[in-house]
């Protein structure tokens, strides 16, 4: 018997081992399988595609049928979430009372537009990332639309592993017809947030593009005071000198080099001579407030025709350079007493609003010849596309190493308010510096690179106006630049696929795509059809009309948020959130004050670029300087775990070290432990030790990957 | 008899050695195409193709016939082959073993060509977008992959034909006798 069996086997072993050898090749047997698998899924998806001319049928009718919803859309604050939190009840005009826990008004809104039932399941004060990386342990089984700030490379990378929806294949099949249309209108949209492998997984959070983003905002009165008086008390208080000045040497702005600019069309402003301010405030024998401010007030007089010497940096005529901007800086805070009539002793030149947003410091670098620091709206775009396509970390490069020695002089002659570094500290300098003029104890800032309406509130200061940047050689040319355009933001939200049924999947796809119609951008830009003026419009001064909002806003918006509407809107009404949408300008305009239109028309009646998706700009050396680069790279799992395993650039402490230069390397006060580079060798080998350049090829790489993908 | 005896026992070690080996060869066949593995771009769909399809197809194949090639060396001991001048019903369900080897070994062959033709045509010019700059052709694992199984091939025929002869003395001289 056993003999049989054995004979049995051995018989269907050879003739399985010759039937093997006389099929066709596995290459043939692997390239059948592909085009069946092939076949299949276009069947499927032609399935689909059928069903989704009825699904487009089915999705009127659909609506009719209530479907639930879980959001878990995490910011790091509850008063910023889907959900109601204040302590006191909110009554909206038609008498509807919104207390702590219920879903915003907005959200209520959609809710009933979309026949839905909307559940916020989010830990309310939880960070984005934090809530990603939790919900990634459970496949984002706990909701059917996730969404927060900063996280588009999370939602990217975890579509790309089939965690979320394709919507790519959704609009293909019909879905998101709106959204569809959007990103065939903006293509650098939809460059900006497909995946490396050539879908799209979330809807992002499109700020106001092709805009202004920041500006340089001062107390107007100050410079008057100091340069028009003529019988001001100037401070006599010794003051020491660092910074010996960017247009110096073989740089001195004359002639071709910034001899003649043009703040306006029609409006050329020259200077007489190749004299530098800082030279000449540096060979002062005796510096104090009188003797800096004099000697500024004659370099005007000498070099320039102006009217009065404030119009070097006040007004559509102003066209003073870095080293005039750190003069007038050094005169101002040598005058703490006379600028504040004795309240202060200290003044503060230059600050940020809060000291996580120190980084914006070094956007000073594109007045230090043009060297570039951040393409794009983020801190963490720290690329710039090169003259061959190719994208270049900024960090490393000499120019910022010796930017950074720069600001190190001014924080050394202390003209920047010293506690920006201290990441530690959550204080709003903003409000500090310019909100408490009146206060007990004052506080005063004078210039800060903000966005305009905020920084020109009434309610902060109604001293603040809005100036030109410096001009300045920028890629080869001298104009006005400001490299800060409104961006596309690394937000937004996408659609589970384990937490989510087919009949979900349908709904979620519908909110996603109803804040690209008119009703749902009006409705998430601006708030609900009973808090806006029905038959009234408001005029922009780009002479676009937008919606106004009614009364019951600014009322209501005084009594409970101190008048700060963009608070208001968002924290209360639930508008204005980071989710998935084109946010418009026409929001920003209506809670601007006189001054904050001044400046706006002062910017947008210059001859002011600023840093746009198109790139546009004056011809120079690298034809993409103007270029933004995309808020995110997607990068494959692969190109994750090199950057991971193998270089350490993106770590926090990296920013930590440039810093130490701007804090300790002038005045040489370290303390015991910070490393500061004192050498640009010595800089560039803490990247280079990081492992910079494999960091730089693998982002070379995504980059490319998106380029060839376009 | 005795000489014949003794080559059919060294080719009954020959040939499960050769078998081991062959089975060690699929066991490391994919070690050297490694860096192809988890590749996710478009770009380089073909070459993800080449290394999650045809190679993995493949190697599943040579492991499967690998085995066979270990099953026949445990048929060897079963049948008392290292130690008996076999008998017909041995010889013949060896001798079936053997040829179903050795048509494995040719198909392994012909398919390690053309797999290496596939290879040698794909384009890895985007392949430096994965993190995998400079790459170059290999095939050390095809080339090996040849030998082994020629040498499998070998070892077969001369171990099916030690066992006939054997068999066919040991007939003669048992009919003699």
């Amino acid at each position: 018997m056993r003999r049989k069996a054995a004979g049995a086997l051995a018989a269907a072993m050879m003739a399985s081992a010759l039937l093997a050898g006389c099929g066709s090749s596995v290459v043939e047997q692997a390239q059948e399988q592909q085009t069946a698998a092939q076949t299949t899924a276009a069947q499927a998806a032609g399935g689909t595609q059928e069903g989704s001319g009825q699904a487009e049928v089915q999705e009127t009718a659909d609506l009719a049928k209530t479907v639930e919803l879980k959001f878990n859309y995490a910011v790091g604050n509850k008063s910023r979430t889907m959900t109601y939190n204040q302590e006191s009840p909110l009554t909206l005009p038609d008498g509807t009372v919104v207390t702590a826990g219920m879903l915003k008004p907005m959200w209520s809104y959609v809710e009933k537009e979309l026949n839905s039932k909307f559940t916020d399941v989010t830990v309310q004060d939880m960070k984005s990332s934090d809530m990603i990386q939790t919900e990634s342990t459970s496949n984002f089984l706990g909701a059917n639309i996730y969404g927060g700030e900063s996280i588009a490379e999370r939602l990217m990378f975890y579509g790309t592993e089939g965690k979320f929806v394709n919507l790519t294949e959704m609009m293909e099949a019909g879905y998101l017809p709106n959204f569809k249309n959007y990103l065939n209108n903006n293509p650098d949209v939809r460059s900006a947030i497909t995946a490396y492998d050539g879908n799209i997984y979330h809807v992002p959070y499109i700020a106001e593009i092709n805009q202004i983003a920041r500006a340089f905002e001062i107390r107007g009165s100050w410079v008057t005071e100091l340069l028009d008086q003529t019988d001001a008390s100037y401070d006599t208080d010794r003051f020491d000198i660092y910074y010996q000045g960017f247009y110096i040497g073989d740089n001195k702005r004359t002639g071709d080099n910034g001899g003649t600019v043009t703040p306006k069309e029609g409006v050329n402003i020259a200077k007489k001579t190749d004299a530098n301010i800082i030279e000449i405030q540096n060979s002062l024998d005796v510096k104090n407030g009188e003797t800096l401010t004099g000697a500024l007030i004659q370099y005007i007089n000498d070099n320039y025709d102006y009217d009065t010497p404030s119009q070097l940096y006040v007004g559509e005529k102003a066209a003073y350079d870095i080293d005039e901007l750190i003069a007038l800086m050094r005169c101002i805070k040598a005058n703490p007493h006379y600028l504040t009539d004795g309240r202060a002793d200290v003044v503060w030149p230059l600050f940020t609003r809060q000291s996580s947003y120190r980084e914006e410091l070094v956007r000073l670098a594109t007045y230090f010849g043009g060297v570039k620091v951040h393409g794009a709206d983020s801190y963490k775009a720290t690329w710039y596309i090169d003259e061959n396509g190719k994208v270049q970390y900024t960090y490393s490069e000499e120019g910022i190493y010796n930017v950074l020695c720069y600001l190190s002089d001014m924080e050394a002659e202390g003209l920047i308010y010293s506690d920006c570094y201290d990441l530690t500290d959550k204080t709003n300098y903003r409000s500090t510096l310019w909100g408490t003029d009146d206060g007990d104890a004052p506080s005063f800032g004078f210039m800060t690179y903000d966005f305009i309406a905020s920084s020109t509130s009434d309610s902060l200061n109604k001293d603040t106006i809005v100036i030109l940047p410096p001009v300045a050689k920028v890629n080869g040319v001298w104009q006005y630049y400001m490299d800060n355009g409104r961006a596309i933001k690394p937000d937004g939200w996408a659609i589970s696929i384990a937490g989510s049924t087919q009949e979900q999947i349908d709904r979620a796809c519908a909110v996603l795509d109803y804040f690209f119609t008119a009703e749902g951008a009006v409705l998430q830009n601006y708030g609900l059809p009973m808090i806006l003026e029905e038959n009234e419009k408001y005029e922009g001064p780009d002479g676009i009309s937008y919606p106004k909002f009614n009364s019951w806003v600014t009322e209501t918006c005084n009594a409970v948020a101190k008048g700060d509407l963009s608070t208001f809107l968002r924290d209360w009404m639930g508008c204005l959130m980071p989710i998935g949408y084109q946010k418009e300008i026409g929001f920003e305009y209506q809670y601007t004050s006189e001054r904050g239109f001044e400046g706006w028309a002062l910017l947008q009646g210059s001859t002011l670029h600023i840093a746009t998706y198109a790139g546009e700009g004056p011809d120079g050396d690298n034809p993409n300087y103007y270029k933004m680069i995309p808020p995110v790279f997607s990068l494959t799992s692969r190109q994750k775990e090199t950057i991971s395993d193998s270089t350490s650039i993106e770590s926090d402490d990296i920013v930590e070290y440039m810093f130490n230069i701007v804090r300790y390397r002038t005045k040489g006060n370290a303390p015991q432990g910070a490393e500061v580079a004192q050498t640009y060798e010595e800089y560039a080998a803490k990247f280079a030790a990081r492992g910079l350049d494999l960091y730089e090829q693998t982002y070379q790489a995504a980059y490319d990957v998106m380029i060839l993908g376009n | 008899m005795q000489k014949l005896f003794r080559v059919q026992k060294v080719m009954a070690w020959v040939y499960t050695v050769t078998a081991l080996a062959v089975f060690l060869y699929t066991l490391v066949f994919m070690t050297e195409y490694k860096d192809l593995f988890g590749l996710k771009l478009k770009q380089n769909s073909q070459i993800s193709f080449f290394h999650d399809s045809v190679l993995q197809t493949f190697n599943r194949q040579i492991f499967a016939l690998a085995l066979v090639g270990i099953l026949v060396i445990v048929f060897s001991f079963f049948l008392e082959i290292f130690t008996k001048v076999p008998d017909l019903f041995a010889l013949v369900v060896l001798f079936a073993c053997l040829t179903g080897c050795a048509g494995g070994a040719v198909y392994a062959i012909t398919n390690i060509q053309a797999v290496e033709a596939f290879y040698r045509g794909l384009d890895f010019q985007y392949l430096y977008l994965e993190g995998l700059a400079d790459y170059e052709h290999k095939f050390t694992t095809f080339r090996a992959g040849v030998g082994v199984y020629v040498l499998q091939i070998v070892s077969c025929a001369a171990y099916g034909a030690a066992m006939v002869m054997s068999h066919v003395r040991f007939k003669k001289l048992s009919a003699a006798e």
